[in-house]
Parts: structure tokens; sequence; C-alpha cells
């Protein structure tokens, strides 16, 4: 109940009561009440008016890491007894150190400034608002002005450093790079001979096959190392990365994807993103440090939706031909296998990061042999699943999330598998 | 400060009450008096603040059954008045719990305190001339003065709740 009517209420509730019953005492009674609520109207705050401009001392930061906010607000309107100003922070972000709402007094033209500290989780965030409620000593009467604001605060997805992302796509581009290129020339893993050229260095020259065929002399060659396409794949369907009691995958496999760019592009690569959620998002394929940013900037802003399906999932060819390499991050889904089928059948060298989402589930349920039981039955599922995609020449690489995606990427993409050196070792050959 | 206020105001506006029904003799309404106190203390710990708001229909139900009873006028009033100033200062430490900690809080206090003050000493200023300065009201009068009053309250009343 508000509390000038409450004041109002018992005021007249005396009043009447003392008219009615001709008692001078609860007539009297009423009047500190109405001496109190005048006072209160009186005072009452006119429209208020204020300024506020934001400062941030940086607008992008990984999660997880401080940022401090400089926020002004002056009066352009009448002088303000009791003037609450709260920042108004989206769901995600938590004030750390100082705070973002401060009661102060405000004459009319003065400014008041302060600093705080926020934190937040990866994402990307407007503060768009500064709300001023003023209100009289009494607080019976209040008047709200919001003073729009524009700041951006992006919270990028951490960064983990891998050593090197072993892949092996049949497409390679012109530039030099660590991607072997099934092509002889200058390189470091030997590749075949060929009849001496001239201009060929003789360093090159092998001797031993050149001793046993006296009639012409035989040159070196190594594998050319190129930079290749590689698009990323993040699968942000809600049915696959969202579990019981609002547990989720998403964090997880959006820091492998990050980790993943990171280091594609560090080896030169061209590399694209593509958020596959509520709508597929590309971000266009580039090369570098600014490559790098614009995907962390669009990973900052991935969140899970549930409308597109796998099987609607179309790569632009003239972004990603045939057999570039395409590296999917997803929990994986049991109608998942077609699609993944027929974009290796067209093609595509893929490698699939998955974390494990039974682990993950069966870490949130309680221990009872039932929930054991039927954990055991859904990975041996998972199990057929992984084992369907390896059998149409798929890599997986299977991350369970108790361990950081550092190791599981140390075991399954520092080195090829071996059936992987293997279809190599026969395209080189052939 | 506001807090210690605040208990000062609950304590004293419920011994006050209690003392006036004592002394009269009427010893139940003391011990509901006492209980109600207890609660009210209680609630202040606990931080329901909309237990102020029954806190001052109450203190103001049973000073008006007090001058029904030609109780002491004295502590009725000094009770009604510190009732009143305890819901005040209630919302006064809701209002300050959402500052930072390196706002003026006392200035503003300071300000709130003096205010209240005022208008606590006009009150009853206004309150002791409304109950010791002889006037005398024909029926017509009386009359009148209730359909300005109803009118009044109600415009008054009308316009809090439009303006929200």
């Amino acid at each position: 109940m508000p509390r000038p009517f409450l004041t109002g209420l018992l005021a007249l509730a005396l009043v009447l009561s003392g008219l009615l019953t001709l008692h001078p005492a609860f007539l009297a009674l009423a009047l500190p009440l109405l001496a109190y609520l005048l006072a209160g109207l009186w005072r009452a705050p006119q429209a208020p008016a204020i300024e506020a401009s934001r400062r941030l001392q940086v607008t992008r930061l990984p999660a997880d890491t401080d940022v401090k906010i400089e926020l002004t607000v002056t009066n352009i309107g009448p002088d303000l007894e009791e003037a609450l100003i709260e920042d108004i922070l989206p769901p995600g972000l938590t004030v750390v150190d100082g705070s973002a709402a401060h009661l102060v007094s405000l004459a009319s033209g003065q400014s008041a400034a302060w600093t705080y500290t926020l934190r937040g989780k990866r994402g990307y965030y407007v503060l768009k608002e500064v709300r001023l409620t003023a209100r009289e000593h009494f607080g019976l009467v209040a008047a709200q002005q919001v003073c729009p604001t524009d700041d951006q605060l992006f919270i990028l997805p951490p960064v983990m450093r891998l050593r090197r992302v072993v892949i092996a796509p049949r497409r390679t581009r012109v530039y030099s790079g660590t991607i072997p290129a099934r092509q002889g020339g200058a390189g470091v893993e030997f590749f075949g001979v060929r009849e001496y050229q001239l201009g060929d260095s003789p360093r090159r020259i092998n001797w031993r096959l050149t001793a046993r065929h006296p009639s012409s002399t035989y040159t070196n060659q190594f594998e050319q190392e190129r930079v290749a396409d590689v698009g990323i794949i993040l699968d942000g369907r809600k049915h696959t990365n969202e579990f019981a009691s609002g547990r989720s995958l998403f964090e997880h496999a959006v820091l492998a994807t990050a980790a993943l760019a990171d280091s594609l592009l560090a080896a030169g690569n061209r590399v694209g993103l593509l958020f596959f959620g509520e709508n597929a998002t590309w971000t266009t394929p580039g090369y570098g440090k600014l490559q790098r940013e614009r995907i962390l900037h669009d990973l900052a802003h991935a969140t899970p939706g549930d409308v597109l399906a796998f099987s609607e999932l179309i790569i632009p060819k003239h972004l990603f031909p045939p057999h570039s390499q395409l590296v999917l991050v997803s929990p994986l889904d049991a109608e998942d296998i077609e699609p993944l089928t027929e974009v290796r059948a067209r093609g595509y060298n893929l490698l699939v990061v998955s974390p494990d989402p039974v682990g993950f589930e069966l870490a949130g349920l309680p221990q009872r042999a039932s929930v054991s039981l039927a954990g055991r039955v859904v990975k041996m599922q998972r199990q057929i699943l992984l084992g369907k995609l390896r059998h149409v020449g798929i890599q997986v690489v299977e991350w369970d999330i108790s361990q950081p995606f550092v190791q599981a990427a140390r075991r399954g993409l520092e080195s090829p598998p071996a059936w992987l050196r293997a279809i190599s070792d026969r395209g080189r050959r052939a | 400060m506001t807090r210690s206020l605040l208990f000062v105001g609950v304590a004293l506006a419920i011994a006050c009450l209690a003392a006036a029904f004592g002394l009269d003799g009427y010893s139940w309404p003391v011990l509901v008096l006492l209980l109600f106190g207890l609660l009210w203390v209680i609630a202040l710990f606990l931080r329901w603040d909309w237990f102020s708001a029954i806190g001052l229909f109450t203190v103001y139900g049973f000073t008006a059954a007090g001058f029904w009873l030609h109780l002491s006028t004295p502590l009725l009033l000094a009770a009604s008045l510190a009732g009143l100033c305890a819901w005040d200062l209630t919302a006064l430490a809701q209002r300050l719990r959402r500052a930072a900690k390196d706002d003026d809080l006392a200035g503003l206090e300071r300000k709130h305190l003096a205010r209240l003050a005022l208008v606590s000493v006009a009150g009853l200023a206004l309150c002791l001339g409304a109950l010791y300065l002889p006037a005398r009201l024909s029926f017509g009068w009386a009359l009148l003065l209730v359909l300005v009053g109803v009118w009044g309250a109600g415009r008054v009343v009308n316009w809090l709740v439009r303006s929200g």
C-alpha cells in the first residue's frame, strides 16, 4: 500500500470517527498525520531532469575480468532532496566493488560521480539506462526519470592455448602454412623423388637413388605446407546443450570453439565460424588477429536457441568449397548421423569435437542404481553413435568436461589418428 | 543512527500506550501491547518493513481507544507521535539500505530527522491546540465541517492514488 495513501486513510478514518462521534480528541489525533502528509506533499519533487554519462575502462574483456565503470550524473532540473540513482545492469553482470546505486542529495546544476567495478559471464551487454528516483525527505511522493545510455560491453569467452590442431583437408590454399598440401615442393616432410631439373639445389639430390640408376639424376621432393579453409560450426541447439535444472554444456562448447579458432588462426589458416542455434549466423572466413577478434566477438553474442535442425545445415560452397576442413563442436544427437554423413559425402573433411553430454548429465543426477544403469545404457548408445561417425570417416574427439579441454585436445587433436594418417598417406601416394 | 532511533520509537510508542492503559488499571491491553511490541521488534530485526504499517495502525487504534476511555492525554499523544516516527524511520531505513557505503548517509539522516522533528513538533502543537483551546460549534457548522472534511480527504486520497 503506498505510504501517502496509508497516511491519508488513517487521517481520514480519525477525522470521520471524530466528526461522527463528536469526540474532539480523534480530530486532534489526525492533525499530526495531516501535518506529516502535507509536509511531504508540499516538498514533493518536481519532474527531475538529469544527464548521465558513463565511461567504461574497456569495452571488450575476457570473462571473469573486472572492469571499472565511471558514472557521472548532473542534475539539470530542480533541486533533489533525496535522489536514488541506479545504473541499471543487465542480468549476468555483478558488482564486485563499489555500488551501482547511490543515494544522494543533488542541488540544481550539481554533479555526482562515482566508480564501481563489474564482473560478468560471457556475453554481450548493453548498459542502456540510468534510473533516478527522486523523493522528498519523508519518501511519500516519488518522481522517476530514466536516462537512456548506449554503452556496450563485450565479455569474451576465455581462450585456452592449444599447441597445435592437426587437420589434413584435401584442399588447401596457395599461401604457405602448416597443413600438408599433398604436393611436392618446399617443405619439411619427405614427399617423393623426381628427375633432376635445372635449378634444383644440389643439396636435394638423392645420391643413393642416382647411384642405383646412373642414367639419370634424382632430386628429393618435400611436401608443401599450406594454409587451409576451416569452418568451425558451433552447435547452439537448446535440446543438445541444455539439461535438467538449468545445467548447460553450451559454455563448454563455446570455450572449445574459442580455443580451436585461436589455434587454427595462429597456424595461419582462413577460419570462419557458423553458429547454429536459433538462426545460422556466419562469421565470414578470414585470417589473423582481426579474425580472431571477430570470432570472439560473435562468440560473446552466442546464446542457445532451438529452431534449426542439422538437416538444415547448408555449407556455402563459395566460402568453403568441398574438401575444405569443417570442425563441428557439438554434444551430438542420435539424429545428427545422417546430416553429418551427408556433409562428409559432399567431400568435406569433418572433425567433431564433442563435449560428453552423458557424463555431464549424470554428474547432476542423484547417485542411484537405476540412474547408474540408465547412464550405462546411454553411454553405450553414444559410443555406437560415435562409432558410426568414425565409420564414415569423421574424426571424433570426445571431451569429458570434468577434465580441461587442453587435455582432450592434446590426446585427440595434436596428433592425427592412425586411420587419418593412413588416408593422408594414401592420398599422398595417389 | 536511524536504526537506533527506530527501536527507540517503537519502544516509546509501546511503553507510553502500556503505561497509559496500565495506570488506569487495564491489564489485558497492556499484555496485548507488550506482546505486539515484542513482535514489532522481532519484525525490525527480520527487516519485515511492511510490519511498520500494521504497527502504525495498531498504535493509532489503541491511542483512539485510550482517548475514548479518557486515559492520560500526554502519554497517548507521545505514543501516537512515537508510532508515526517509527513508521517513518522504517521507510527511511529501507531507502538507506539501497544506498552505497560511501554515500553521505549521515547528512541525509540529519536532514530527515530535522524535518521529522519539526513536523512532529508542529503536529503536537496543533494537536494540543485542538485539544485545549476552547471552541464551540453549532450543529450546522459541525455538519459543514464533516462534509468539507470528507470531500477534502477524498480529494487528497484520490490525488494520491492517481499520482501513484
